[in-house]
């Protein structure tokens, strides 16, 4: 038995990287679909089809605060995001070299002054020292346009106005005027406001946000706050928002400038190889996805909000409550006939046997559906079964007996359609188990005892033609919650595959990657149980290499 | 292993067997089946259903439906009671009416957080709901002042003792306008406002950064209004998934009941408001419910069962039910027209559709009166532009082209498209390039019916005049994107324009034609940019109907869509509910249906309340 723990053990650690591998496939599908989780509007009706209502900027808005926009697998725009000035200037200068055309040397020079007034100190002593003409001028018209200096655009100039400037841009500077905000005298605060207003601007924001959080909350700190949010652009009103966007003026500045530094942060400081490695990660849609998995939160529904896990569950105890009947009904109904067939092998009874569950087998399962509808509750003859639907409309004012017969009653025409499919394919191998079996020289030894025929076929044949049986009923699992779309829809009935499908109208991730995953989940659980079962039940089979 | 590769292989020939036999039965059944199809090409208008309106453009149209009952039963007073069934393909996204999105739950919303205003369905003017009256508009028109009825109490007022006041207008507009509110389409809903701010307990005034004509009609009826005193406490990234979302509490008409989600969704009436509301607020039925039923036939089924008390019917339902006697027993069948039509967008930019002349001669070739008569059965009107065939935007004067192939071709080959080289495909020289007549049609998966025939119909037209049309059905998602980027010959999608005010702006504004912006045709006409601007800012009513009538015509002219039909939605309505209206534009108003003591079933019966699951 030892053997068989190892090897479920082994397969189980298989599963793991096989499962990976699943969602990788299944999570880069589904996002590369066309088409958008938000401003799909859902239609009954087939010939209604709408405008985009949704405007593309609020479907951006959405996107954004799902996640969306962040790349699917790994996010390597992080590694390159985590810029550094000296490589948007490497880049500016390559462009003024190869006297680039004006819209490229535009765009270099923009990302730099986007920077803001974090690229002096790196930058000013750089070019002094380089003596390059062309680019002083190149960096001395940004420190002009970023309303640094006055000066006029060359080497002369810059170098004078870095002797007088450097000591304003150093660290202790910044030091300085960021403590004499939270603490300094009245004449000493105006200077350092003005200095960081007027120079050190978002220069002072790594610092400055290591004070905050530092700071006992009060004044001191409401006034830096809402110093660095004036300086990050936060607190201005309207700001790049849209026109019906507001910023929410009852915010205070501070919760404000937060949640800007948390998105921005990356722009104003420097972040080593090691961090930006790890956001490539953490930064992209798949492994935040994974690592929620991992903790087996599936996340909430784009479409209604509700955590998936709810959603997936209330369906899957519709269709699990279906499905266990039906197998259970196609195993009671299809092995009797299954062995009837062998043991009647070649006889008219047999010949009939398997032409009817062929018959069955080639049914379309959505004509079956309407034609059970249309003869049996009411629409041409029969008013015996309700067309759809789990309960009647009166089902909440019902006591418990009631709403049992009631739900069975509505069970049965959609039984029937999940189990008259399945009995041909069961059927066939119980009969060629049987076949086997029967010929073998033991149930002639039987009959040869004189053991009545229902005994040798019960009691010896049977059990030994049940073991492919077995292992069949493992491969079942995985059909449990996969659903029937077509039943269920004609029926009405909300299952796993009502909301599979529905969750892949409406690009609903969340959903499609859960119930992906669980049915990748259970194959592989199916079929390692089925390995199992079969060596169990079947001791001429081992696990073992020789 | 032999034995069952034998049986395996008998098994195959089983399957073939049994195959065949089903293949034959299933021709059999088709066989007998008659082919409608065929039947209605051969004498189209057979089937054409009379519209006795007396006046096509009236409000109250069809039958009064109770002038079938007798003078006794008319003369009887409204009872309270029963509960109306509405079937609906799908759940609601969510009863959070700030978060909410879709039509649909739209809809189910109105009955529990009734908006400031609605449109009375019998003059189609506007009425106050919730607000005591229509606000002032300020001299420049770009501030508002709203007053709300007075005493509106919230469904929790038992224990909360909340009334609704200005104060709840002005949370939900910032809960709208928070970035961490999924409210992206409530925000869309309210375009141009800049502020909502509370003056006191009832009145509020709200700001707009330009004045627009339809800036009083939008807000009045879509600001979203939700109870500030259960979510000023919540933080705004908890509102989303805040449990009123499942289990609200409104201030309207009736009151959450429960919602199975997937089954059924019960809303009760509620007495506390009922003395302060309106009429058109205050209902007489015990509750509405919505039966969640994913497939359309299904709906007919259990309609008929009287297990639904409303169904829209198919056009093939229409024109089956006046032999199904069960049917004419149990319910009266019903049409009227909803704000919604088809078209067929023309991309521009193209040399194939940048001359009007062209773009004409495709509606030419567009047998849009023939689907209507055969497959639709007339329940459906052409139009001559695009516009809602019943809105005051529409001018009846124009007359929609009409289907000629030979008009088509003399428009073709004016525009300098000839088949030159008699290979049956017309082209045109472009510089030095010969271009021929190629493009592809996209539209919806899932277009049956009258739209897969006229679809069939139009290609085989364009064909014969020389022009290859290819098409590509799309799911709804993909078609959408490849539209809004602008990567299209031509796309066939439907429109659901505003009953009132709808503004053109941004389908024909020639500062909308990059993508995403929604002139997705770009079409440039300075005329119409001149028309668009005005009407924006034409308070005037008469004004502003000559600028859109103006637009219409030139529309007309240069057919940068092809509009299609407005169809008429036909539903059938159980007998049992009296006072039954169905109203043009609008459809049905349960508001006012009641039902007699005597009709009451066993799924009117309130079922008790049960503790809300925490």
């Amino acid at each position: 038995m030892g053997n068989i723990w190892l090897y479920i053990v082994k397969r189980l650690l298989i599963a793991v990287p096989t499962l990976l591998g699943i969602a990788v496939i299944t999570f880069a599908f589904i996002r590369l679909a066309p088409g958008d989780p938000f401003g799909m509007e859902e239609i009954t009706d087939p010939s209604l089809s709408y405008h985009g209502a949704v405007s593309v900027d609020v479907s951006e808005r959405t996107r954004k605060l799902y996640g969306l926009d962040k790349p699917i697998l790994l996010n390597f725009d992080v590694m390159d995001r985590g810029r550094t000035v000296e490589a948007a200037w490497e880049r500016l200068a390559v462009c003024l070299e190869k006297e680039s055309r004006e819209e490229e040397l535009a765009r270099a020079q923009e990302e730099l002054v986007s920077l803001g007034s974090r690229i002096v100190p790196p930058l000013v002593p750089l070019v002094i020292d380089e003596g390059n003409e062309a680019k002083a001028r190149a960096l001395g018209t940004m420190l002009r346009l970023a309303g640094l200096t006055d000066e006029a655009a060359d080497l002369e100039s810059l170098e004078a106005w870095w002797g007088r400037e450097c000591r304003v841009f150093g660290q202790a500077s910044i030091r300085q005027a960021v403590d004499h905000v939270i603490s300094g005298s009245r004449p000493e605060q105006e200077s350092a406001i003005d200095l960081i207003r007027g120079r050190l601007r978002s220069l002072a924001l790594p610092h400055a946000m290591g004070r905050i959080d530092k700071t006992e909350p009060g004044e001191a700190r409401e006034r830096l706050a809402l110093l660095m949010a004036q300086v990050a652009g936060c607190v201005a009103a309207g700001g790049e928002e849209g026109k019906i966007v507001r910023p929410r003026a009852k915010e205070s500045p501070e919760a404000l400038l937060c949640a800007w530094w948390k998105e921005n942060s990356l722009t104003h400081r420097d972040i080593g190889w090691l961090e930006r490695a790890g956001r490539c990660f953490t930064e992209a849609q798949f492994p935040l996805w994974l690592s929620r998995i991992a903790t087996l939160d599936f996340g909430e529904s784009y479409r209604d909000h509700r955590p998936v896990f709810e959603k997936v569950w209330e369906a899957m105890k519709i269709t699990l409550s279906f499905q266990i009947i039906s197998i259970f009904l196609i195993y009671l109904i299809a092995v009797p006939l299954g062995v009837l067939s062998a043991v009647r092998k070649g006889t008219l009874s047999d010949t009939c046997i398997t032409i009817g569950l062929f018959m069955f087998y080639s049914l379309p399962g959505f004509w079956v559906a309407t034609m059970l509808i249309v003869f049996l509750s009411g629409t041409v003859c029969w008013d015996i079964f309700p067309p759809g639907g789990l309960s009647s409309a009166d089902a909440s004012t019902m006591t418990g007996f009631q709403w049992l017969l009631d739900r069975a009653w509505h069970m049965v025409l959609p039984l029937v359609c999940l189990t008259y499919g399945g009995l041909a394919s069961l059927s066939r191998y119980t009969r060629a188990g049987m076949v086997e079996v029967i010929r073998q020289d033991y149930i002639r030894t039987a009959r040869a005892k004189g053991l009545p025929e229902w005994k040798v076929i019960a009691k010896h044949a049977f059990r030994n033609g049940l073991i492919p049986l077995i292992t069949l009923f493992a491969g079942l699992l995985p059909a449990l919650i996969s659903g029937a779309v077509i039943v269920e829809t004609i029926f009405g009935i909300h299952g796993l595959g009502l909301l599979g499908y529905q969750a892949v109208l409406d690009r609903d991730y969340p959903v499609i990657m859960a119930i992906s995953f669980l049915t990748a989940f259970l194959v592989l659980l199916g079929m390692i149980l089925s390995d199992v079962l079969y060596m169990i039940f079947d001791p001429r089979i081992t696990l073992e290499r020789n | 292993m032999k034995n069952v590769m034998n049986s395996v292989s008998d098994s195959h020939r089983w399957i073939a067997a049994a195959q065949v036999v089903l293949l034959a039965g299933l021709l059999f059944v088709a066989a007998c089946s008659d082919s409608q199809e065929f039947g209605e090409k051969a004498d189209p208008g057979k089937n054409r259903v009379s519209r006795d309106w007396t006046n096509p453009g009236s409000d109250e149209v069809n039958l009064f439906r109770d002038c079938l009952l007798s003078e006794k039963e008319l003369k009887r007073q409204p009872e309270f009671g029963g509960i109306i069934t509405f079937p609906t393909g799908i759940d609601p996204t969510t009863l959070n009416n700030v978060t909410r999105t879709t039509q649909g739950t739209r809809r189910v919303c109105f009955f529990l957080f009734p908006p400031l205003i609605g449109i009375d369905p019998s003059t189609s003017t506007l009425t106050p709901l919730i607000a005591s009256e229509l606000p002032e508009k300020s001299e420049n028109g770009l501030v508002y002042t709203w007053r709300l009825r007075p005493g509106i109490k919230w469904h929790d007022f038992d224990e909360s003792k909340a009334y609704l006041t200005a104060h709840d207008v002005e949370f939900c507009f910032d809960l709208i306008c928070n970035e961490k509110v999924d409210a992206g389409v409530a925000r869309n809903d309210l375009p141009g406002v800049e502020s909502v701010e509370a003056l006191d307990d009832l009145t509020f005034r709200v700001t707009y950064s330009e004045p627009h004509i339809s800036a009083m009609y939008i807000f009045g009826s879509e600001m979203r209004i939700m109870p500030s005193h259960l979510l000023r406490s919540v933080p705004p990234e908890k509102i989303n998934t805040h449990p009123l979302g499942r289990n609200p509490v409104g201030y309207g008409p009736f009151r959450f009941h429960h919602w199975k989600t997937g089954d059924e969704l019960l809303f009760t009436r509620c007495d506390l408001n009922r003395d302060v509301f309106p009429d058109a607020l205050r209902p007489w039925a015990d509750g509405v419910r919505w039966k969640v039923i994913p497939s359309t036939d299904l709906i007919f089924r259990l309609f008929l069962r009287n297990e639904v008390d409303v169904c829209v019917l198919s056009p093939d339902n229409w024109l089956s039910i006046r032999k199904n006697e069960k049917f004419q027993e149990m319910a009266t069948a019903h049409f009227y027209s909803v704000p919604y039509f088809s078209y067929i967008a023309w991309n521009t930019r193209l040399v194939f559709f940048d001359d009007p002349r062209v773009r004409r001669a495709m509606t030419h070739l567009a047998r849009r009166q023939a689907i209507v008569d055969s497959h639709l059965h007339g329940m459906a009107d052409v139009l001559s532009g695009p516009f809602y065939r019943f809105s005051n935007d529409y001018d009846e004067s124009i007359e929609p082209f009409p289907y000629d192939p030979a008009k088509a071709k003399e428009l073709l080959a004016e525009a300098g498209w000839m088949d030159r080289d008699k290979n049956g495909i017309l082209e045109k020289m472009v510089g030095k390039e010969k271009r021929e007549f190629r493009f592809e049609l996209l539209y919806r998966k899932g277009q049956v019916g009258h739209m897969a025939a006229f679809i069939k119909a139009f290609t085989e037209d364009l064909k014969s005049a020389g022009i290859i049309m290819a098409h590509r059905s799309m799911d709804w998602g993909a078609l959408q994107e490849q539209v809004n980027d602008h990567r299209f010959d031509a796309f066939m999608m439907g429109a659901v324009p505003d009953l009132l005010y709808e503004d053109h702006y941004g389908t024909w504004h020639s500062s909308q034609t990059s993508p995403p912006d929604r002139n997705r045709t770009g079409y440039v006409n300075s005329r119409v940019d001149e028309i668009l601007e005005a009407a924006r800012v034409a308070f005037d009513d008469e004004k502003r109907q000559d600028l859109i009538r103006e637009l219409h015509r030139i529309l007309h002219e240069d057919q940068p869509w092809t509009p299609l039909f407005t169809r008429f939605n036909t539903v059938g309505i159980n007998k049992r509910w009296r006072n039954v209206r169905i109203y043009n534009k609008k459809g049905i108003v349960l508001q006012e249906w009641w039902l007699p003591r005597e009709n009451h079933a066993a799924g009117d019966v309130v079922p008790p309340l049960q503790e809300p699951m925490k």
